[in-house]
């Protein structure tokens, strides 16, 4: 039996590059759009199977301000430009 | 030599990461802002994922862990004096949980209405603990299942996950990795201290219960429960 952290890092491992995968083949050459989907499969990983970090999780904190600087921009292109 | 605080899994992470990092950086140079950059961008995630997990208990956890187990020698040596081996009842009075242990089989009629620790039955006692889990761990729940993984795995964090399933009357819990050994004497008679929080949850919930089958392994502890109400 291995433990849910090993099997949530496994399982976002899988995840990154299946998206990678599927994405590319789709002839998707947007930089954030994978970021951003990156950043949903961390959160969904870290919901499903609930992993221990160390401390507060810092990756999760800092991927969705990510993320929403990504969608700030897209709005942005697409309001004024 | 390692760095203090990381072992080969975490080490694999941060290699991983730095890898990642600088292929990241070299693939933006020549291919610019695209799919293989975005692609070791994730490789960093995975890695800093990997870095931030913990492969031990936190030093606090571990100190708790051994009271506890202390303590659970001691109540371990009452249940020896009294010859209590196998009967167990969890009691609730909606915000509370009283344990019940005895050596013979007693009904709920004998206990209610005694507010003693020692409770004589003939020649025999009936041991009543109160359980330290009360409604207020758990007030959000309706469901034993959920409040018991709840407690385990987030709130006490004693346990990798828990696997439960509720059938008529039984529930059958198999909790996985636990961190909170009990002596023979105390997982015998109510499940150690993973069978106080499941009995207690369940009569908290759903009425009168009691700890019918506890077995351990070193991977996991195996509670079978069943309401009495």
């Amino acid at each position: 039996m291995i433990s849910r952290d090993y099997i949530a890092n496994t399982t976002y491992s899988f995840f990154v590059v299946l998206t990678t995968a599927v994405l590319w083949s789709l002839n998707e050459y947007r930089f954030d759009a994978y970021i951003s989907l990156f950043t949903l499969e961390y959160l969904i990983v870290k919901t499903i199977f609930r992993p221990r970090r160390v401390f507060i999780d810092l990756l999760a904190a800092t991927l969705v301000v990510i993320f929403f600087i990504f969608v700030s921009l897209r709005i942005y292109l697409i309001l004024f430009r | 030599m390692r760095p203090p605080g990381i072992d080969l899994y975490r080490g694999f992470g941060l290699l991983l990461s730095l890898a990642g990092g600088l292929s990241a950086v070299y693939s933006y140079f020549f291919f610019g802002l695209g799919p293989l950059t975005a692609f070791m961008i994730g490789l960093v995630i995975v890695g800093l994922s990997i870095v931030l997990t913990p492969t031990t208990y936190p030093r606090r956890s571990r100190e708790i862990v051994d009271m506890m187990n202390r303590l659970l020698i001691n109540i371990s040596y009452l249940l020896e004096t009294l010859r209590i081996s196998s009967h167990n009842l969890f009691k609730s009075d909606g915000e509370n949980v009283f344990i019940y242990l005895s050596r013979s089989p007693f009904t709920v009629e004998e206990i209610s209405g005694s507010n003693n620790f020692l409770i004589r039955r003939g020649n025999e006692v009936i041991l009543r603990l109160i359980s330290p889990i009360t409604m207020s761990l758990i007030r959000d729940f309706r469901e034993p299942c959920s409040a018991i993984n709840y407690l385990i795995v987030d709130h006490l964090d004693i346990g990798d996950r828990v696997e439960c399933v509720e059938e008529l009357s039984n529930i059958y819990i198999k909790i996985l990795y636990p961190s909170i050994p009990s002596p023979h004497r105390v997982e015998r008679v109510l499940g150690g201290l993973y069978g106080v929080v499941v009995g207690s949850v369940i009569s908290l919930l759903r009425g009168d219960a009691s700890i019918e089958v506890s077995e351990a392994t070193d991977e996991y502890i195996r509670i079978v429960a069943r309401r009495i109400s």
